[in-house]
């Protein structure tokens, strides 16, 4: 049993040391395969452990202790983290099937299956640590495997920009977390799950609701949450697999599995949980209106990403922890689908991004726009798609806390169904405004697509309202806040998103699908173009923090240093000029030596005889 | 009887070097004795020696080695050994004095980490500065002899001040003796115990350096040869932390008058030297601000007077050694093959070299604390002492990790990543064996530090109890 959990960790560890040192002897599809079978091989162990229901600890080492201080590295089995574990590997494995095709033209073919390994690596001791250093150690590990994915293509000046920008604002949320595993060292002198979730309900909740913040900013910068989201547009510029498995479906979800993780010390910080709802409602608003107005596929599908993740946020703000789980779980599978299938559009196009520049797609991409559709339809929460199912989950608990957080996230579920409607009918339909032949790839990026759409199909079946599998089977770690929701609300709430649905659908379909969209860019009123520079925000970052900061360590660095080097010199003068005196005895004549000496020993005697 | 050896060793095999001319031998024998050095300095955890020197004024030679000395003894015989590799590298010093004087400077190193006698301790310390002002003086680049005369003018002032405090604590102990042990038996009256304090301090901050002392260190590294340099960055400036962990917890009362504004100070410059390593552009003098942040750290967490502060400043010196040493080695391998450090000339050597461009990621990664790497679990127990004081402490001198992360990354970018930026002029970065033994041995002690920190931790335990039994905590 605990072999199995080892192996389940350690596989793509030993994946990921395979390929980095046999990079240059594989030969290029096997080490792709190498890679996706030490990550199917740890879906493996999952799964038998699974199959097992038994749920344990296998320790691995003593990391560090020092006084009270200690914290050791363990892996824990118990339903959250196998649930964890499965998505991930589970949806990993396909997405590296799926890279084995579409990386085949890249040199460094190996390098990016070991990277890719080891980022499945660092998921797995983020998800499976008992503790939150480990966790730490994990999260930080993810954000390294982000950077050098992210930066994949470094000749790209601009590309290794946006790696250096993603790594440092998840640092700054890092801090957050490691300011919260601080405290809890030096309130508990570990940070192990068992003693701290046994001793937060004695504790004080002001000291709790500490935690909880630093806990949350920690969330925040990985799960591109406002005010730490600007790195995720800019991540894009990694490979789309990347962009599918990284900045997507698993690492920017970390945040989330934080918070459902502690759910203990949320549950003890109220006022906290309510700033979760906020940031997330927030976030889940902005994210949907930047959406609106992007040209590339990528950043679209990363805006929506990013309110998807709000979405995730608010749930988990309003209590709703198991909703929010089976979201992340479902949205894995669709954005998964809808950013391989972009993958495909792009490959297909040599590499254009920009959705005016597509168009006409659906007859020469048939599966493409098969699949794109199912991911689209499963993502504005479609019945009977799986986005339904969890959408309506969290829509009906945020109604059981607030009406207006209802409404809020109501909202941002129609700016969903336009964009992505925007889009499906910018690429697949209309008149063709590109000038490539696109053809469909093999079978290797095909079947795993396949896979992911019969998932984001079906999906909904894992937590049905009537058989809540996943609820009842995550029910000993987290669970769902009771809430008291209306009759018949859910029936309301089905016919309702399906009129928006037409409703929205046609007005996209209008819009875009029918009238001749030049592949120039449209002239764009005010609101447009603010829309379409997402607020400025980045500028205002830019400008009002980095630059004058930059600023300043050039000023530092400048004068500050030589200032510092001349006090000192005047230091140093001081000490000579006052000594000037001094230096009149020096004569050289032998007669004032002399008398000197006499008068020294005189004083020395006098003293003696006075003692 | 080890540790005699030890001491001897490297003088003997410096006596060796001057019989020699061929480049080849000279550095083989350079290698042999930092390797030798390094086993027996593994070997000699526990070992002590003790006898009269100059009875009359109650001197001994007397050496021990205790925890802390052990793991500062393995830290200075592997910067040795890393120095020893280096010198394998084109561009390095052929000359059979430059060597004997990295072997002189090795030996009283060892000295200054296990004497248990303050005079003997005293004569070690300057012992093992000069030779580092002759390297600077022969061997160093364009400008060294202002650098040169600022080093030492420098460190001449902190050897006063630690002269005087020595020559005061020797006539204040009741039994006149230099002897260390006898210095727990001696009590001062508050304001001699501020005045030793102070002036221990000074000494030791301008040997670290710590801000605002800081800025003989800049040029002193900027100039010196790249294995001088790696000695200065690697183990001169822990003599001055070292002093701190072994003589300041006798002066309880001067940790509780000054700690508190010192960590002020402290946390201040920390922010300062990261500040203006942003702002830099030449790869030498970037590792030299960001050393000066790295040490502040280190001398934060002494200033607590905690279990976590001691330990992890201790752990946080072995790493410190190891990445900067490590940045240090990749900077010399770009230098001999670009002629050039300034990161806005250079870019694209990923291309080039990937092996280099990825042990310089991990050795950056170590140095801004990234976990399982060597900085973070130091790191993480210095920010929690530091935060048992104030969290504000802790917040301002987390903010420095961040501040670590910005500029190093921006150095891989520069350097390593976007393209060439002279396409025309072709880069051989090919790299020799021994180049990459040693690029090998700096991944593997980086994660072997981040993973098992805990046998570190372990060797100071002992060490870690007695000093907070004799002193008073914070």
């Amino acid at each position: 049993m605990i072999l199995l959990a080892y192996l389940l960790l350690f596989l793509p560890l030993a994946g990921f040391v395979l390929l980095i040192f046999g990079r240059s002897i594989l030969p290029k599809p096997w080490g792709g395969w190498l890679a996706a079978f030490a990550v199917l091989g740890s879906f493996l162990s999952a799964a038998g452990l699974l199959s097992q229901q038994v749920f344990f600890t296998a320790p691995i080492l003593t990391w560090f202790q020092s006084g009270f201080v200690s914290a050791s590295l363990s892996l824990l089995i118990d339903p959250l983290s196998l649930w964890m574990t499965l998505m991930i590997t589970g949806v990993g494995f396909l997405i590296l099937v799926y890279s084995i095709g579409y990386m085949k033209e890249e040199p460094r073919f190996n390098s990016f299956f070991a990277y890719l390994n080891l980022f499945v690596f660092f998921m797995l001791i983020l998800v499976l640590s008992d503790s939150y250093v480990g966790m730490f150690a994990g999260w930080e590990g993810v954000g390294l495997c982000s950077y050098l994915l992210i930066g994949f293509w470094y000749e790209t000046a601009a590309y290794a920009q946006a790696a250096k920008k993603a790594f440092m604002m998840n640092r700054v949320g890092d801090l957050g977390f490691l300011m919260g595993i601080l405290i809890l060292f030096s309130q508990l002198g570990t940070a192990q799950f068992g003693p701290v979730f046994a001793q937060i309900p004695l504790m004080s909740p002001e000291i709790v609701a500490v935690i909880a913040i630093c806990l949350l900013i920690g969330a925040v910068g990985k799960s591109a949450q406002i005010p730490l989201y600007t790195w995720l547009p800019d991540a894009m510029a990694g490979p789309t697999p990347v962009s599918a498995l990284i900045h997507a479906a698993t690492m920017v979800t970390a945040g989330i599995y934080l918070i459902a993780r502690s759910q203990v010390i949320y549950t003890m910080a109220p006022m906290v949980s309510t700033v979760v709802m906020v940031i997330g409602l927030a976030t889940a608003v902005l994210g949907g209106v930047f959406a609106l107005a992007q040209r590339d596929i990528k950043k679209i599908l990363a805006y929506s990403t990013m309110s998807q993740l709000g979405f995730m946020m608010a749930a988990l703000g309003v209590g709703a922890y198991t909703s929010a789980l089976f979201h992340m779980t479902t949205h894995a599978f669709f954005k998964a689908l809808l950013f391989l299938a972009a993958g495909n559009v792009i490959h297909a196009l040599d590499g254009e991004q920009d959705i005016f520049k597509m168009g006409g797609l659906r007859k020469q991409l048939p599966f493409t726009f098969i699949v794109f559709l199912v991911g689209a339809l499963s993502i504005v929460a479609c019945p009977p798609f799986s986005g339904y199912f969890s959408k309506d989950g969290i829509l009906l608990a945020a109604y059981g806390y607030s009406k207006i957080a209802f409404g809020i996230l109501s909202g941002v579920s129609v700016l969903t169904i336009f964009y992505t409607f925007r889009m499906v009918f910018l690429v697949f339909f209309g008149k063709a405004r590109h000038h490539h032949h696109p053809h469909e790839g093999t079978w290797v990026m095909q079947v795993p697509l396949a896979v992911l759409a019969v998932l984001a199909a079906v999906g909904g079946v894992l937590n049905l309202p009537e058989h809540p599998r996943m609820a009842v089977f995550l029910n000993t770690v987290c669970a769902n806040v009771h809430f008291s929701i209306p009759e018949g609300l859910e029936t309301v709430l089905l016919w309702a998103i399906l009129g928006l649905l037409a409703l929205k659908t046609t007005t996209a379909f209008l819009l875009y699908a029918r009238k001749n969209h030049s592949s120039a860019q449209p002239d764009m009123n005010f609101f447009h173009r603010f829309l379409y520079h997402k607020f400025y925000i980045d500028e205002v970052y830019e400008w009002v923090l980095i630059a004058p900061y930059r600023y300043l360590c050039q000023l530092l660095s400048a004068h500050m240093e030589r200032g510092l080097s001349l006090a000192h010199k005047a230091l140093g003068k001081g000490v000579q000029s006052s000594t000037r005196w001094l230096k009149y005895s020096q004569t050289g004549q032998v007669g004032l030596y002399v008398l000197m000496m006499v008068v020294g020993v005189l004083i020395l005697l006098l003293q003696w005889v006075s003692l | 009887m080890i540790i005699t050896t030890l001491l001897l060793l490297p003088l003997l095999f410096a006596v060796g070097l001057g019989f020699l001319t061929s480049p080849f031998k000279i550095k083989t024998l350079f290698l042999m004795s930092t390797v030798l050095t390094a086993l027996g300095a593994f070997f000699s955890a526990g070992d002590a020696v003790a006898c009269s020197w100059i009875p009359a004024l109650g001197i001994q030679f007397k050496l021990g080695v205790d925890g802390l000395s052990w793991v500062m003894l393995l830290l200075t015989s592997g910067t040795f050994l890393a120095v020893a590799l280096a010198s394998w590298t084109s561009g390095a010093p052929h000359s059979p004095w430059f060597y004997l004087s990295l072997l002189v400077t090795q030996s009283a190193l060892i000295g200054v980490f296990t004497a248990q006698d303050l005079f003997l301790f005293y004569t070690f310390w300057e012992l093992a500065i000069l030779p580092a002002f002759f390297m600077m003086m022969g061997w160093g680049g364009e400008g060294k002899g202002a650098a040169t005369i600022k080093f030492l003018l420098y460190s001449l002032a902190g050897s006063f001040c630690l002269l005087v405090a020595l020559l005061y604590l020797y006539v204040q102990s009741p039994i006149h003796s230099f002897d260390m042990q006898a210095l727990s038996q001696i009590h001062l009256v508050p304001l001699a115990q501020f005045f030793v304090f102070g002036l221990l301090f000074l000494a030791f901050a301008i040997k670290t350096p710590l801000f605002p002392l800081h800025t003989w260190q800049p040029g002193a590294y900027f100039k010196s040869p790249f294995l001088t340099t790696m000695v200065l960055a690697g183990v001169l400036s822990k003599m001055g932390i070292y002093g701190m962990l072994r003589l300041l917890p006798l002066f309880p009362l001067g940790f509780s008058r000054f700690a508190e504004p010192l960590l002020i100070l402290v946390i201040i410059g920390m922010l300062y030297a990261s500040s203006v390593a942003l702002a830099q552009h030449h790869m030498k003098r970037l590792i030299a601000y960001s050393s000066i942040a790295h040490m502040g750290l280190i001398v934060a967490g002494i200033l607590t007077m905690t279990t976590q502060g001691i330990q992890g400043s201790v752990l946080q010196m072995v790493a410190h050694a190891v990445s900067v040493v490590g940045l240090l080695y990749v900077a010399q391998l770009i230098y001999s093959r670009t002629g050039t450090l300034e990161m806005f000339q250079l870019g694209g050597l990923r291309t080039a070299s990937p092996l280099l461009a990825g042990s310089f990621l991990v050795i950056v990664l170590g140095s801004i604390g990234v976990p399982l790497t060597s900085g973070f679990v130091g790191e993480c127990l210095l920010l929690f002492s530091l935060f048992e004081v104030h969290p504000i402490f802790a917040t301002l001198a987390g903010l420095c990790l961040i501040l670590s992360a910005w500029y190093m990354l921006k150095l891989v970018q520069h350097v390593m990543l976007g393209k060439p930026m002279h396409p025309e002029k072709s880069v051989d970065l090919s790299l020799s064996f021994v180049e990459k033994f040693a690029l090998g041995a700096f991944v593997v002690a980086i994660l072997a530090i981040g993973i098992f920190p805990h046998y570190i931790l372990q060797a100071v335990s002992t060490f870690t109890t007695h000093t907070l039994a004799s002193g008073a905590p914070l």
